[in-house]
């Protein structure tokens, strides 16, 4: 039974990390998509003659904090439940199926 | 040097096949011809054997399950039944007990054959006296069923898809975080060489000048 308590919590720290991984990956991803539609804005208003415009860091902030809230950043939660539920699964295959 | 960095990818390359072949479930279909219960004591060839079952002791010697077989071609085929436990790897067997009755149910004659497909990993060897871990025995219809291996194909495609994450990961991290830092490193140090030519340039303008002065002296 002890074998059992130390892989889980073996198996959720290592969970734990990549779940952090994977959130700083996605959040560097999207203040990319971000910067690159700030650009867009900026050569779309320069064509189109001035306007008030928000410096880079200010969009790309504002942005990030909708992110923040978005459905795609709860996403990464996938990576705890995924693995677990596999593990669920083949137990219950191995030995009751 | 390509020689040596070929050579070891070749070696890393074998090593992983190799690993992947013992892990990784395979199926045979054989005919079960007896089981046994067998005192073993783990000498060099630990490693290729598994954990006692869940909930007992670790000792240098225990009992063991084995499944004898016979495949279609007449050879013999022997599998040892152990608990995986929690350990690896990870097949969670925890029922070795009840796969040692289910065995002992379908043993058959050679006239009367059940064929049964044994779900199994590792490798038989005799010269180690190494023995394929069964982890699952299912009746099939003959010595010619076809059995298609859908978890080694869905754990395979799984791995193929977290190389490729972290590559996609690295790349990332590579080009916002260290590539940036090393054109201002770069461009820092061409700074250096320009200030240090110039600073050449200079002293060598005045050396000249020092030079056609005592030379005007001299005359």
């Amino acid at each position: 039974m002890i074998g059992f308590f130390r892989n889980g919590a073996l198996g959720l720290f290592v969970l734990s990390a990549l779940y952090v991984l994977m959130s700083i990956y996605l959040r560097s991803l999207a203040r990319e998509r971000y910067e690159n539609d700030w650009a867009d804005q900026q050569a779309q208003q320069s064509a189109q003659g001035a306007g008030t415009t928000m410096s880079r860091d200010e969009f790309v902030e504002a942005r990030l904090q909708d992110y923040k809230k978005s459905l795609r950043a709860k996403l990464v939660l996938l990576v705890f439940i995924v693995p677990i539920t596999a593990v669920a699964a083949v137990i219950y295959l191995m030995n009751y199926a | 040097m390509t020689y040596v960095k070929w050579g070891v990818g070749v070696v890393l390359a074998l090593f992983l096949f190799a690993f992947f072949h013992y892990t990784l479930p395979q199926h045979d279909i054989v005919r079960i011809v007896g089981t046994e219960n067998r005192r073993i004591d783990f000498g060099e060839n630990s490693i290729f054997w598994a954990s006692p079952d869940v909930g007992t002791s670790q000792l240098s010697n225990r009992d063991v399950f084995f499944i004898q077989t016979q495949l279609p071609n007449g050879k013999p085929m022997v599998y040892r039944n152990e608990d995986t436990g929690w350990g690896w790897p990870p097949y969670f067997k925890l029922d070795s007990s009840n796969l040692q009755a289910e065995a002992a149910s379908l043993v058959s004659p050679k006239a009367d054959p059940i064929w049964v497909s044994v779900t199994h990993y590792g490798w038989r060897n005799e010269w180690l006296t190494i023995f394929p871990n069964a982890v699952g025995v299912k009746v099939v219809s003959g010595p010619e069923a076809t059995i298609i291996p859908w978890a080694n194909i869905v754990i395979l495609v799984l791995l193929l898809l977290i190389v490729l994450l972290i590559r996609a990961m690295w790349r990332q991290f590579k080009e916002r975080s260290i590539d940036p830092v090393l054109e201002d490193v770069g461009e820092a140090w061409d700074d250096v060489e320009d200030r240090a030519d110039a600073a050449g340039d200079y002293g060598r303008g005045l050396w000249a000048k020092i030079k056609a002065k005592f030379g005007a002296l001299k005359r």
